[in-house]
């Protein structure tokens, strides 16, 4: 998780999944994440390893400042999900000119 | 066929320096991908899980029976993290594959995240059914 001025990051590894196998929800400042992995396996053969989990993950993380119910976007690429939450206006950083006398 | 035809050649991922494995230089700080490893009658098949990977950053080898595995992440620059709870580096694996599989013939694709790497028996190694006909 990480943050600029305007906006909260957050980034998951998920290799793997459907795009459209991952739930994503944001409601306050909690953000729900939630999916499951799906692998056939197949019919005949042999597992000689398995290290691989059956990815099925259901979390719900605080986030550190409040953000807007919109223009919140979810990207997948390269099995890595990136949600890109705007902070609200009253959680961005106000600058104060410091005037000289 | 015993399992050990394709083994694991890295226990611990910072040993690969002090073992000489020819590792990349930053292998010292490389995180071990986990990997399945499933056998059929035609092929072995290798799953990876090596998030952030591109199919362009991946770099696959074949050298000796050593099947090594590297995969290139990109560090992000400029990230002022609030919380991490996994690190972000590259990705190195290396098993030592025996004498059943065509070293003419492994190919390998990646799809989000994932690799999947295709090692062809040779015909030898193929079971044969052998059809029975009967006696006249």
């Amino acid at each position: 998780m990480w943050e600029d001025e305007n906006h909260l990051f957050v980034e998951a590894e998920l290799p793997g999944l459907e795009a459209d196998k991952i739930e994503v929800l944001v409601q306050g400042n909690q953000l729900t994440l939630r999916g499951k992995r799906e692998f056939q396996s197949p019919s005949s053969g042999t597992w000689h390893r398995r290290e691989r989990s059956n990815l099925q993950f259901h979390r719900v993380i605080e986030l550190s400042h409040d953000v807007k119910q919109e223009d919140l976007t979810a990207d997948y690429k390269q099995g890595v999900l990136v949600i890109t939450l705007p902070k609200s206006e009253a959680a961005k950083p106000i600058r104060i000119t410091v005037n000289s006398q | 066929m015993s399992a050990t035809t394709i083994s694991n050649n890295q226990p611990h991922a910072h040993e690969s320096i002090d073992n000489n494995h020819a590792a990349p230089q930053n292998a010292a700080r490389a995180y071990t991908p986990r990997f399945d490893l499933w056998e059929g009658d035609e092929e072995f098949v290798l799953y990876g899980d090596m998030p952030g990977v591109s199919p362009d950053s991946l770099d696959i080898r074949f050298e000796e029976g050593r099947l090594t595995i590297h995969g290139r992440v990109e560090l992000p620059s400029d990230r002022k993290y609030t919380s991490a709870e996994y690190g972000i580096g590259d990705f190195y694996r290396e098993f030592l594959v025996g004498e059943s599989v065509n070293p003419e013939e492994i190919t390998a694709e990646m799809k989000d995240g994932v690799v999947t790497i295709h090692l062809s028996k040779p015909e030898v190694a193929k079971p044969r059914r052998i059809e029975v006909k009967v006696a006249q």
